[in-house]
Formats: structure tokens, sequence, C-alpha cells
């Protein structure tokens, strides 16, 4: 048998991971892209005059109510949405070929958790404008037990430290 | 030259060997720093959401209706929920800060991690569809209690749409959100594709 090749028993499991990566790949395209075709469908029976329109979870009765600043912290908020949702699929992309404990994977890990801390602090800002001012022990408690700011810190740091493991082994898997 | 003296060339592979050694302790002395103060915030968090509970506990002994007495008792034992994910998280930055980054007992942490996302999202569809069941009063019941309205006082019935801008909670039309249901099943998965990854270098470094 040659060096390079997989063993036997670990191929199996390497066709496992990639037959998994790629129904999550799938799974995840609909999650993300069916509720937005499904809203494209139904764009014409949408009459935003009769509703409120909700940013960050703040309603407003009309388009015409909704601040300026909040305009582009929702089209920041979508921004770091869909870059978050790129380097998901990236990720899974990556454990489909096979590169589980790569420095490539850590990096789209450590990415996506930047991208949910700047969400969360995206969601802080939006809701100090919804407000009207810095109101302060509560706007400062609400960023910080924020799930998006948790989330994607713990995400972050955890990346972050199997980044530093991957690197140890690799240095004392260089060393003979 | 003497049999107990190391050769030139050795020499020069002892210091590589050392400078790696020394290297890798860095790294491992900085993994176990982030890992203490990582795990102080969610150990904060944790007594956080016990307090929060343990306030929500003491206002349950006040309710006297059924269905709020569930829906509170529902709601605390999401909190609780939460209290366990915060200390697993804890214990996950104990396990990085002993050295062990890519173990079994990591990695099955990770695992429970995405379990109880899952747990927390059924609990949450069962209080929605407590909520369903048992809406607040209708326009028509509060009629009914005042009997007549007071003078001057006109009612209007109003039926609002509501659109939202909501990032990764999709509720597919049910009025459950789905987002929770979704982190966890793909914790769940990346926690065992990370499992099977492991399981693979241990068979490739067996194998000579």
């Amino acid at each position: 048998m040659n060096t390079n090749e997989i063993s036997p028993k670990a191929s199996p499991r390497l066709n496992r991971i990639q037959k998994i990566s790629h129904i999550l790949k799938v799974c995840v395209f609909f999650y993300f892209v069916a509720p937005l075709c499904a809203l494209a469908f139904n764009l014409k029976n949408i009459h935003s005059a009769s509703g409120t329109i909700s940013i960050f979870n703040h309603a407003y009765a009309s388009t015409l109510d909704i601040p300026k600043p909040m305009y582009l912290l929702w089209a920041t908020g979508t921004a770091v949405y869909l870059l978050g949702v790129i380097s998901f699929y990236r990720l899974l992309c990556l454990y489909e070929k096979g590169a589980i404990f790569s420095g490539a994977n850590v990096s789209e890990m450590k990415k996506l958790g930047g991208y949910l801390v700047g969400y969360g602090i995206l969601a802080v800002a939006a809701n100090v404008i919804y407000l009207g001012g810095f109101i302060f022990p509560w706007v400062l408690l609400e960023g910080f037990v924020s799930p998006w700011i948790v989330v994607g810190g713990a995400i972050y740091i955890v990346a972050w430290i199997m980044d530093e493991g991957r690197k140890i082994q690799e240095e004392q898997e260089l060393t003979v | 030259m003497r049999a107990n003296e190391i050769s030139p060339k050795a020499n020069a592979r002892m210091s590589r060997i050392k400078i790696v050694s020394r290297i890798a302790r860095a790294r491992m002395s900085r993994i176990k720093i982030v890992s203490r103060i990582a795990r102080f915030i969610v150990f904060c968090f944790f007594v956080f959401t016990i307090w929060l509970m343990l306030l929500d506990l003491s206002g349950l002994f006040r309710q006297r209706d059924f269905d709020t007495l569930t829906r509170e008792i529902l709601l605390i034992i999401l909190q609780g929920v939460l209290c366990v994910w915060y200390w697993k998280l804890a214990r996950l930055f104990h396990f990085y800060e002993r050295g062990l980054i890519f173990a079994a007992e990591t990695i099955r942490c990770i695992k429970l991690l995405g379990l109880l996302c899952a747990v927390g999202w059924m609990l949450q569809s069962v209080i929605h569809i407590l909520l369903q069941q048992h809406p607040l009063p209708s326009i028509q019941s509060i009629l009914d209690h005042l009997k007549t309205l007071p003078p001057g006082v006109t009612l209007r019935e109003v039926t609002v749409t509501h659109y939202q801008m909501g990032f990764f909670s999709f509720d597919f039309g049910t009025g459950i959100d789905f987002g929770l249901l979704f982190a966890g099943i793909v914790i769940v998965l990346i926690a065992w594709i990370m499992d099977e990854g492991r399981k693979i270098q241990e068979e490739q470094e067996l194998t000579v």
C-alpha cells in the first residue's frame, strides 16, 4: 500500500463525512434560499401600507417612520448575513473535500464567528437608535448578553484554539 | 570522537527540537490563558441565568391561573436548559485549558451543546403552541366584560400585518422559529464530522 493512500478503514469514514457534508450543504442552500424565493414570489401581495415593518426586531408603522441610520444598519446587517452564509457554505465545501482540521477550515470558522459578533454589535447599535440614545446600563447589558455576541465570540475562541492546536500538531509532526 | 559526545549534525537537530518545543509550550500557555478567561466569562453568564431563574421561581408561587402557571414553568425549564448550556460551554473551555483540543471528550461536549440547542427549540415551540391555544383576551371578551363602553369612547378593530426582517430565523409560515433547531442540528453534525476526522487521524497514526 502506498504511504499517501488512505487506509481502507479510513476511506468509508471519509465517504460518510463527504456524504453528510453534501446533504448538509443542500439543506443549508434550501434553508437560506427558499424563504428568499418565497418572498420574491409573494412580493406583489405585500402591502407595506397596511402593516408594520420590523428591522432588528424593532417595529415601525410605516417606511416613513424608519430613521435614516437604520437603513444603513439594515444594509450592513444584510451584507454581514450574506457573508456569514457564504462562509458557512465554504466550510461545508471544505468538509466535503475531506479537509477537517486544516488552516482554511479554521479560518472560515473564525470568519463565521466574527460575522456573528458583528451582527450582534449592529443589533445593539439599532437598539440605541430605536431608543433615541444610550441608556447606560440596559444597552450595555443587552450587548453583553446578546446571543449573537456570546455565540459568535464562543465560535471565534474555539476556532482560534483549534488553530493553535493544529499548529502545535503540525510543528511536532515536522520535528524529526 | 567519544561515544557519549553528540555529533554536530545531531546537535543542530536537538536545538531545532528545543526551539519547536519552546514554541509549542508558548502556544499551549496562550491557549490556557484564553480558555481560562473565556471560562470565567461563561461562568458569569451561568450565574446570571441562575439568578434570573431564581427570580422567576419566586414569582411562580403568586400565579393562580393554570395556563399562566404552565407557561411560567416551561419558561423556567427553558432557563434551566440555558444554564446547562453555559455549564457545558464552560466545561468545553476547561478541556481546552487541559490541552484536550481534538479529544473525544471535547467533541462529545460540542455535540451535547448542539443537542441542548434542539431541546431549547422544542421547549420554545411548546410555549408558542400553548400561547396559540390560550391567546390573550380578544376585543369581544373585553367588550363582554365591560358591558357598555364609557361615553365618548368608540372601538375600532384594525388588522395589522407584520413584516419582519430577521436573520437566521425562519418560521416557514408556522409561527415557530426554526433557527435554533437548525443551529442545533448543524452543531451536532459538525461535531460528528470532527469526531470522524479524529478517528481517521488516530487510525492513520497507528498504521505503519
